[in-house]
C-alpha cells in the first residue's frame, strides 16, 4: 500500500519536476510556482492524499477487526480469547503508529501539496467511522447502529456546521466506540455460526459433534436446489418486526430529509411515485419468484372464482405502496415550503408499508395458496443446477 | 396418517383432479398408478406441499397443510419429497449436498455422515461422491436425488417415479430393497407414484388407481383382484380397472378365426 502511494504520488511529483526542469530552459514562458498551485494539480493531490488516508483506515479495520476478517474470526472462535483480553492481532482503535502514518500524510499535504493539513485526518476519520458503522451492523449491535445511522445524515444539515458539527461527531464516535465494545462482548457473532441450525437443534448436539460447513459457509435451502428451496423445513427469511420496520422507515425518512435540505433540490413528487412503483414491483418480484397462483386466469374464469384470497393477498401491500406514492405526491405538491418534511414523511410511510406490510415473506412461503415452480434462474443457469 | 380430503384441482380450464379422497394409514406404502397425464404428479405435489389445491385440503399426522406457519414447518420436518425432475446444485459434490440436506432435517452429525457413506456405497456412488454433481451422469444424479430423500430419515416420504430417470439395474434393486425395508417399518409412511407394476406389486400395501381426474380404486392388490374379478397380475388388474375393454380387445384379436 505504501509502495502504491509512493508510486502514484512519485509519478505525479516527478512529472511536475520534469516540467519544472524543462521550464528552466525556457525562462519567462512557464512559472512553475503558478503551475504547482493550479487547481487541477491540487485536486489530484487531494484525491491521492485523501485516498491514501482512507485506504489506510480501511486496511486497519480489515486487518485488525475480526468481523471484517473472517479467517481471523474463525481462528479467534477456536481460541480461548474473550472480549476482556486484547485482540491478538492488535487493537482496532487508532494507536500511535496510525498517528505516524497520518502525520506523514498531513505533512505532505501541508508542506508539499499546499493543501489543508486536516484533509488526511478527516479522510482517515470519516472512512474509519463509516466502516466501523457497517461492522457494528454486521455484528448485530443494533441500538448503536441505529443511533449512528440517525446521526450520520445529521452532519449534512446546514444548521449543523462548526461547533454543533464537532459535538455531533464526538457523540457519533462515543456511540460507535460503545457499539464496538459491545459487539466484541457478543462474539462469536450470528453470521459466523450456522444460521440454518435452530437453537433447539444446537442444544441437542453434543460438543464432540462436528459442525459441518460447506466450503466454510453454511449451505442454506437456496443452495440446495429443487424442491428443498421451497419445501425446506428451515426458513432463511425471518420477518421484520413492527419495531424494526418503524426504525428503518424513520431512518429512511430522516436520510431523505437531510439530503433534500442539504442539496436544496426542488420537490419531486414524480420521483416519489416512481420510487413507490419500483418498490412495489420489486416486492412482487421477490414474493412471486418461483410461485404461481394455483390456477391461471382461465381457471379463475372457468371456476367463477375470480379472486383467490390465499394468493391475491400478495398484491395488497404493493397496491398500498403505490397508493401512498400517489397520494403522497399530491401532498408534496401542496406542502409549499414544507416540502422537505412532506417528502421525508411520505418516504418514511412508504418504507413502513413496504417493511411492515403483510404477508411477511415467511408467512407467504409457508401459508400462501400457491404453486411452487423451479425459479427461472435454475432453468436459465444450467451451470448451477441441472434438471435430472 | 395422511388424509387427502375432497381435493380438486385445475391449472386452467381442464380439471386435473376432482373430489379426490385418500386415507393413508401410518406405516404403509401406498402406490399411485394411472395413465400418463392423469394427475399423479399433481396429487403428489399437493400432498408434498408444492401445490395448493383449488379445493379441498391435505392433513399430515393431524396437521392441515398451510394452515399456519408452525404447522407447515412441523409437517415439513416430517416429510421429504422426491420430485420426478429434481434440480441439484451442480457446484456441490454429492456428499456435500447430502450433508446439507441432512442438516436441514437436524440429523445428528456423526450419524448423518455414516448414513451418507452407506447410501453412497449402496448406490455405487462411492467414487463419484466427492466429485462435483455436474460431472455425474443423469442416472447418477437421479441416484443422488434418491439418496437426498432417504438421508432426511423423514417419517413421510413422497416419491414421484423413483424408479425412472436412467437408474441402472443395481440401483433399481438397491432402491427396491430400501423401500421394502422401509415398508416393513411402522413409523415410515410412503406415497409413491410409479408406472412399473412389478415394483408396485412387490412393494405396495395398497394401490390407488387414478383415472379421469378421480381415484377410481383404492385397495390392496387382492382387494382389487376381488373387485375386478380378475385373478391375474397387477398389469391385468390395472387394465381391467382403467380400460376394461382392453383385455377383451386383446382376447378378440388373438381369438380371430384363421381364414
Amino acid at each position: 500500500m505504501v509502495a502504491l502511494f509512493v508510486l502514484i504520488y512519485g509519478v505525479l511529483t516527478g512529472g511536475l519536476w520534469l516540467i519544472q526542469l524543462k521550464a528552466s530552459f525556457t525562462p519567462g514562458e512557464i512559472h512553475i510556482d503558478d503551475f504547482a498551485d493550479m487547481q487541477e494539480i491540487k485536486a489530484i493531490h487531494m484525491v491521492i492524499l485523501a485516498g491514501a488516508a482512507g485506504a489506510y483506515a480501511l486496511y486497519r479495520l480489515v486487518r485488525f477487526h475480526p468481523a471484517a476478517n473472517w479467517a481471523y474470526a474463525a481462528w479467534l472462535r477456536l481460541s480461548p480469547w474473550t472480549s476482556a483480553k486484547p485482540l491478538p492481532f492488535g487493537p482496532v482503535h487508532p494507536v500511535w503508529q496510525d498517528a505516524v502514518v497520518i502525520g506523514v500524510l498531513t505533512a505532505i499535504a501541508k508542506w508539499h501539496a499546499h493543501l489543508d493539513s486536516a484533509l488526511p485526518i478527516v479522510a482517515f476519520g470519516m472512512t474509519y467511522l463509516i466502516v466501523i458503522t457497517f461492522l457494528v451492523a454486521m455484528t448485530c449491535t443494533w441500538p448503536s447502529f441505529i443511533a449512528a445511522a440517525f446521526l450520520w445524515p445529521s452532519l449534512l444539515l446546514p444548521e449543523v456546521q462548526g461547533w454543533p458539527g464537532i459535538v455531533l461527531i464526538v457523540i457519533l464516535i462515543t456511540i460507535l466506540w460503545h457499539g464496538h465494545r459491545k459487539s466484541l462482548r457478543s462474539f462469536p457473532w450470528p453470521f459466523l455460526t450456522n444460521t440454518n441450525r435452530t437453537k433447539a437443534a444446537a442444544s441437542r448436539r453434543s460438543n464432540s459433534n462436528l459442525d459441518i460447513q460447506l466450503g466454510g459457509t453454511s449451505a442454506g435451502p437456496s443452495y440446495l436446489g429443487w424442491p428443498y428451496l421451497v419445501l425446506s423445513p428451515k426458513i432463511e427469511r425471518r420477518p421484520v418486526s413492527a419495531s424494526t420496520s418503524f426504525f428503518l422507515s424513520a431512518l429512511a425518512g430522516w436520510w431523505a430529509y437531510c439530503i433534500i435540505k442539504r442539496s436544496e433540490m426542488d420537490p419531486l413528487p414524480g420521483l416519489v411515485l416512481a420510487f413507490a412503483v419500483g418498490a412495489a414491483l420489486l416486492r412482487l418480484v421477490i414474493y412471486c419468484a418461483g410461485a404461481s397462483p394455483p390456477f391461471n386466469v382461465w381457471g379463475r374464469l372457468a371456476s367463477g372464482r375470480l379472486l383467490q384470497p390465499g394468493f391475491d393477498k400478495v398484491f395488497l401491500t404493493p397496491l398500498a405502496v403505490v397508493m401512498v406514492g400517489l397520494f403522497g405526491g399530491m401532498i408534496i405538491r401542496r406542502s409549499g415550503s414544507w416540502y422537505p418534511a412532506a417528502e421525508a414523511c411520505v418516504i418514511a410511510l412508504l418504507s413502513f408499508v413496504l417493511y411492515a406490510g403483510r404477508p411477511t415473506l415467511q408467512n407467504w412461503i409457508l401459508t400462501g395458496r400457491l404453486r411452487f415452480r423451479p425459479p427461472a434462474a435454475y432453468t436459465n443457469n444450467a451451470q448451477m443446477l441441472r434438471r435430472v | 396418517m395422511i388424509k387427502v380430503v375432497d381435493v380438486s384441482h385445475h391449472y386452467g380450464l381442464k380439471p386435473v383432479l376432482s373430489h379426490v379422497d385418500l386415507d393413508i394409514p401410518d406405516g404403509k406404502l401406498i402406490a399411485i398408478m394411472g395413465p400418463n397425464g392423469v394427475g399423479k404428479s399433481t396429487l403428489l405435489g399437493i400432498i408434498a406441499g408444492l401445490i395448493s389445491p383449488a379445493r379441498g385440503q391435505v392433513e399430515i399426522n393431524g396437521l392441515r397443510r398451510r394452515a399456519s406457519e408452525e404447522t407447515e414447518l412441523k409437517i415439513r420436518r416430517q416429510m421429504a419429497f422426491l420430485p420426478d425432475h429434481p434440480w441439484l446444485p451442480e457446484f456441490l459434490t454429492a456428499r456435500e449436498w447430502l450433508l446439507a440436506v441432512g442438516q436441514l432435517y437436524d440429523i445428528e452429525a456423526d450419524h448423518l455422515m455414516d448414513h451418507i457413506h452407506r447410501l453412497l456405497d449402496l448406490f455405487d456412488l462411492a467414487d463419484q461422491g466427492d466429485a462435483p454433481i455436474r460431472t455425474c451422469s443423469n442416472g447418477q444424479k437421479k441416484k443422488i436425488a434418491i439418496c437426498g430423500a432417504l438421508v432426511t430419515e423423514a417419517s413421510v416420504l413422497v416419491l414421484d417415479e423413483p424408479f425412472t430417470g436412467g437408474l441402472d439395474p443395481s440401483a433399481i434393486l438397491a432402491l427396491r430393497r430400501v423401500l421394502q425395508h422401509l415398508a416393513e417399518r411402522s413409523d415410515v409412511t410412503i406415497v409413491m407414484a410409479s408406472q412399473i407394476p412389478e415394483m408396485v406389486e412387490l412393494l405396495a400395501h395398497r394401490i390407488a388407481v387414478l383415472s379421469g381426474t378421480r381415484v377410481i380404486a383404492y385397495d390392496t392388490l387382492d382387494g382389487l383382484r376381488a373387485k375386478t374379478g380378475c385373478p391375474g397380475s397387477l398389469p391385468e388388474v390395472f387394465e381391467k380397472i382403467v380400460h376394461p375393454q382392453t383385455l377383451d380387445h386383446i382376447e378378440k384379436y388373438f381369438s380371430r378365426p384363421k381364414t
